[in-house]
């Protein structure tokens, strides 16, 4: 059981630090396209997809920093199954289905307005992996009762 | 909390069965019209490929299908096995969540080494990381499966 906690603490602690540059990137990347959009202001369609790419970036950072918290509480708990932990993946799924729906919007609805050809379709690759990881929350709610269960009998 | 397990299980085993069905009917035709259009091609004039280039082109092409194919048909068993059973925290589903996670970290290293042998196309944008980092998370989901098989045998211990 020892060896299997280290395990997951090690892998936690290198995901954490995957987490914390991704997190970094899609910041900087945000700013980047508001910049470019700020930049191409007078090319409006350009401008449009540079703030829908913004838009995306700071979905991918939220979702990053999420993960961060979650990896850092594995860390610091000594097991995956820890208080709010389940809530954490839950929104991190939330934020992918959102992700999912809203930024293909903001892109559409954002060329609509400047009357360039475009039609809105949702980003099915994320609504899905939305949906597995709500689903992975579940698995996890039922780990922590069953946690619960052994520090109690310990 | 077992019976919300399994009917997260059964709608996300339907989504997958979907999600496996529809790309494989366009697949199916895109592979058909491609490989009668090739067949005419080869047949008009001799190919310029030596034959090894074709047999490795064949093997890696082979390999990239069952790198694609495997992880949805393991999803489907996986979420089956867990509808099925009474806990998601068996050893044979960590095993299986494992075999995902090596085959999404597999797929961006060999779709970089298939472009840059038959495309001569080495640019790094063939490897973004994300399906690699999504591999890395899986495999740790299933080291926190294998833990919480431990958790459920004492559980079952216990009572």
């Amino acid at each position: 059981m020892e060896a299997k906690i280290e395990r997951i603490k090690y892998s936690a602690r290198l995901m954490m630090g995957l987490s914390g540059l991704m997190a970094v990137l899609m910041l900087i990347g945000c700013f980047a396209c508001i910049a470019e959009a700020v930049i191409n202001r007078e090319f409006a369609v350009q401008a449009a997809k540079s703030a829908g790419n913004a838009a995306d970036c700071a979905f991918y950072a939220a979702t990053a920093f999420t993960a961060l918290r979650l990896l850092g509480n594995i860390v610091s708990m000594g097991t995956p199954f820890g208080e709010k932990n389940d809530k954490l993946i839950k929104a991190i799924g939330i934020i992918t289905l959102i992700q999912g729906f809203a930024s293909p919007a903001v892109r559409a609805s954002l060329l609509g307005i400047l009357h360039a050809d475009v039609t809105y379709t949702s980003n099915s690759a994320l609504l899905f992996t939305g949906m597995i990881i709500l689903f992975i929350a579940k698995i996890f709610s039922y780990g922590q009762i069953l946690q619960q269960e052994s520090d109690e009998t310990l | 909390m077992k019976e919300k397990c399994k009917r997260a299980c059964t709608i996300a085993s339907v989504i997958l069965m979907l999600y496996l069905i529809v790309p494989c009917i366009t697949f199916t035709a895109a592979a058909v019209t491609g490989f009668i259009k090739g067949w005419n091609d080869a047949a008009d004039e001799m190919p310029s490929d030596p034959i090894w280039m074709v047999f490795l082109g064949l093997i890696m092409s082979l390999v990239l299908i069952a790198v694609y194919i495997v992880p949805i048909v393991t999803a489907i068993r996986l979420l089956l096995g867990v509808r099925k059973a009474d806990s998601p925290f068996t050893e044979l589903n960590g095993k299986r969540i494992g075999t995902i996670g090596i085959c999404f970290m597999l797929m961006e290293p060999l779709d970089f080494l298939y472009s840059g042998i038959f495309h001569a196309d080495w640019s790094v944008e063939n490897f973004g990381g994300l399906a690699f980092s999504a591999g890395l998370v899986l495999y740790c989901i299933s080291l926190i499966f294998r833990y919480g098989c431990e958790l459920q045998q004492e559980s079952d211990e216990t009572l």
